[in-house]
């Protein structure tokens, strides 16, 4: 599976003509925008995003622990919705997503995501 | 300009799965074709171009549907309609035209003369209501309208109609018209010519004109549509009665009885097993129980002091309601009325309630209380005497048109024995509708009684009686439960008692020799408003049957009583 890229470094995702992600990467880039997406705010798949951004960003920071419990379900949402449209059978299996979250002002907050396909690991970190 | 699809086919919306089962069946193909891609949830080209895309495929896959069903008549029939301009232009295909249909009716009109003759009148012949809207002779052959003196038999496969008397000085004929009216054609409207006829007394309606195609919306045109789509012909079952509907828009019910049918009774099977192709078509019009009166000479039999002698009807009878003298001087004179069936083709009882049966009728000098003849004879130049009569009856005055037409050489089918017959009716004396009712309840038996008569007046096959009728108007017009329906009635394989079964008929005598009393059966509830007779026996051998496909009913609004059961 071949995709184009986004870049996720500045304070909002943009597209990166020149480059394309494969494969897994590809997969991790899709999880990325998933996480970033609102719940609900997809007419074509309602089961599609995470109140991650809605958590941090309408409710305000709560602390450390509330924090991860909201990165949890995020990572949890992302990984059942991929699992339900994933077709792609040559591609090695998602496992698990690891979540770690902090806030950087009240608009922004870095994501920094571990997604584990059997023995491969894709790590990448977003501004969102 | 090109069709504005968006605005005239898209629906207001999709729904989430319609968009949805769009995009999977889009990334299916996708995948076929740029198996490398990733078109998933998330990934730029599936966010930014195949869900997008699906959505506007979903509203157009939807817009399509919307066109197809506009291709689909059963659909408009329906009232589901989404380009009103595209489906009028479209049922133009079927010679369907909303312009056309408007205007066109169809009715008939007597014209009343003061000299029995013979007329011919022009078939462009005009008649002319409202100032504006003109009527022409409904003609099925080719030629002129031509009417022939009374007593006189029409050629068949011809514009032939006979004089019949209104009284002694008065003849009549009802023609069938067709036109284009503006307004509403009402019974005893009174016509303009636009020529000159000897004789002619007047023109009036005959019951009220029927547009061709009474409704004019889009649904109504196109069930008309596919009604002419369906088959116009004589070549099948349906097909004829979809032609005859089509031809005759105050037709309220066709049957066509065909070989194999229990109702037929004139085909049967050769040695080779081979039915003799013969249809027997049941109509029934608006008109359906009208009453219709005219006067007959009538032979008197000095020897035997009856009255006698043949009833040219101008409508076939199908029951007669009342004999009287012109000046009402004796009124309800009991009378015995004859049939007989003078085409081959038609033998016996088959011919009954059609144009091909012949009617006699024989009744005794009606006597005053003192014993002395009530009615004063008249003599013919050859020394026989005769007196004029009254007789009212019922028919159906659309019947006859509908005859001339059928046997009409344009659309008689070719080497097929047709013949165009009234449903058989139940005659109602009494129609007892038994219900229960609850305590401070009011029951609008006028609503019921209207709605009931209707009900009978129309009802007949393919829509054969159903109680369930007669229930819904008792329920919904405040009563509890309809307990039963009860009846004094009868049917009759004819209208007349006796079938004459002399070959020929000259005389009282060759009608009352030998003549078979013709059966018939009580009616007395609501189980048997569907009967079933049949007789073509070694026995009497009268040839007829009577069943579903043939029996109508004729009871008046005044006869329908409500008895409530505590």
């Amino acid at each position: 599976m071949r995709g184009i890229k986004l870049q996720f470094s500045d304070k909002a995702p943009k597209l990166d003509l020149t480059t394309s992600v494969v494969d897994s990467d590809s997969t991790t880039q899709n999880v990325m925008v998933s996480l970033g997406t609102d719940k609900g705010s997809d007419r074509l798949f309602p089961a599609r995003g995470t109140d991650l951004l809605k958590s941090f960003l309408q409710m305000g920071y709560v602390g450390d622990v509330e924090a991860q419990h909201i990165a949890n379900f995020a990572a949890l949402d992302s990984l059942f919705f991929y699992r339900s449209t994933n077709d792609d059978i040559t591609l090695p299996p998602l496992q698990k997503i690891y979540l770690v979250v902090n806030p950087v002002t009240l608009n922004l907050i870095d994501v920094a995501a571990t997604l584990i396909y059997g023995p491969i690991l894709s790590t990448v970190t977003a501004s969102l | 300009m090109a069709t504005d699809f968006v605005n005239t086919y898209f629906p207001a919306s999709v729904t989430s799965d319609q968009m949805s089962d769009t995009r999977t069946r889009l990334a299916v193909w996708v995948k076929d074709h740029y198996p490398d891609l990733d078109y998933r949830p998330g990934s730029v080209f599936g966010d930014l171009f195949l869900s997008p895309a699906s959505e506007l495929i979903a509203f157009l896959e939807a817009g399509a549907d919307n066109l197809l069903s506009d291709l689909d008549l059963g659909n408009v029939a329906n009232g589901i309609i989404s380009n009103c301009d595209f489906i009028t232009e479209f049922l133009k295909n079927f010679g369907v035209t909303q312009e056309y249909l408007d205007g066109r009716v169809s009715g008939m009109i007597r014209l009343i003369f003061d000299q029995d003759g013979a007329y011919e009148l022009d078939r462009g012949l005009k008649f002319i209501i409202n100032a504006t809207d003109a009527f022409y002779p409904r003609l099925f052959n080719e030629g002129n309208l031509n009417i022939l003196p009374v007593g006189q038999v029409a050629t068949p496969q011809s514009n032939e109609y006979v004089l019949s008397q209104t009284s002694s000085t008065r003849y009549f004929v009802d023609v069938p018209v067709y036109g284009f009216a503006s307004s509403d054609t009402l019974d005893g409207a009174t016509f303009a010519l636009n020529a000159s006829i000897d004789s002619l007394v007047s023109a009036t309606a005959i019951g009220d004109f029927s547009k061709t195609f009474s409704e004019s919306t889009l649904p109504e045109l196109a069930k008309k549509a596919r009604n002419a789509m369906f088959s116009s012909s004589s070549t099948t079952r349906a097909g004829l009665a979809s032609a005859i509907r089509q031809e005759f828009p105050d037709v309220t019910a066709v049957s066509v009885v065909t070989p194999g049918d229990f109702e037929m009774i004139r085909s049967y099977e050769n040695g080779f097993g081979v039915s003799t192709p013969a249809v027997d078509v049941f109509v029934k019009t608006n008109l359906y129980g009208s009453r219709a009166k005219q006067v007959f000479k009538i032979n008197y039999d000095p020897n035997s002091r009856k009255f006698w002698g043949k009833l040219p009807f101008a409508h076939t009878p199908l029951n007669v309601y009342n004999v009287q003298t012109t000046n009402t001087s004796v009124v309800g004179i009991s009378n015995k009325l004859y049939t007989a069936s003078p085409k081959a083709e038609f033998p016996k009882l088959t011919s009954a309630y059609s144009t091909n049966a012949d009617y006699y009728i024989v009744f005794v000098m009606p006597k005053n209380v003192d014993g002395t003849d009530a009615v004063t004879i008249s003599q013919n130049s050859d020394g026989t005497y005769f007196q004029y009569f009254e007789i009212e009856y019922y028919c159906d005055f659309g019947l006859s048109t509908i005859s001339k037409y059928l046997s009409s050489s344009e659309f008689k089918p070719v080497g097929v024995s047709i013949q165009t017959r009234a449903y058989i009716p139940v005659m109602f004396d009494q129609y007892f509708v038994n219900y229960k009712r609850d305590k401070g309840v009011i029951f609008d038996t006028d609503n019921s009684r209207e709605e009931i008569y209707e009900y009978m007046r129309t009802c007949a096959y393919p829509d054969i009686y159903s109680d369930g009728a007669v229930v819904d108007s008792v329920f919904y017009n405040g009563g509890k439960a309809l307990q039963s329906i009860s009846s004094l009635a009868f049917i009759s394989p004819s209208p007349a008692q006796y079938l004459i079964t002399s070959a020929t008929v000259f005389s009282l005598f060759d009608i009352e020799n030998g003549a078979q009393e013709i059966p018939k059966y009580a009616v007395s509830n609501s189980s048997q408003f569907i009967p079933s007779q049949r007789d073509d026996s070694t026995v009497n051998n009268q040839l007829y049957s009577i069943g579903v496909r043939n029996t109508g009913y004729i009871v008046e609004s005044a006869s329908i009583t409500f008895k409530e059961v505590v």
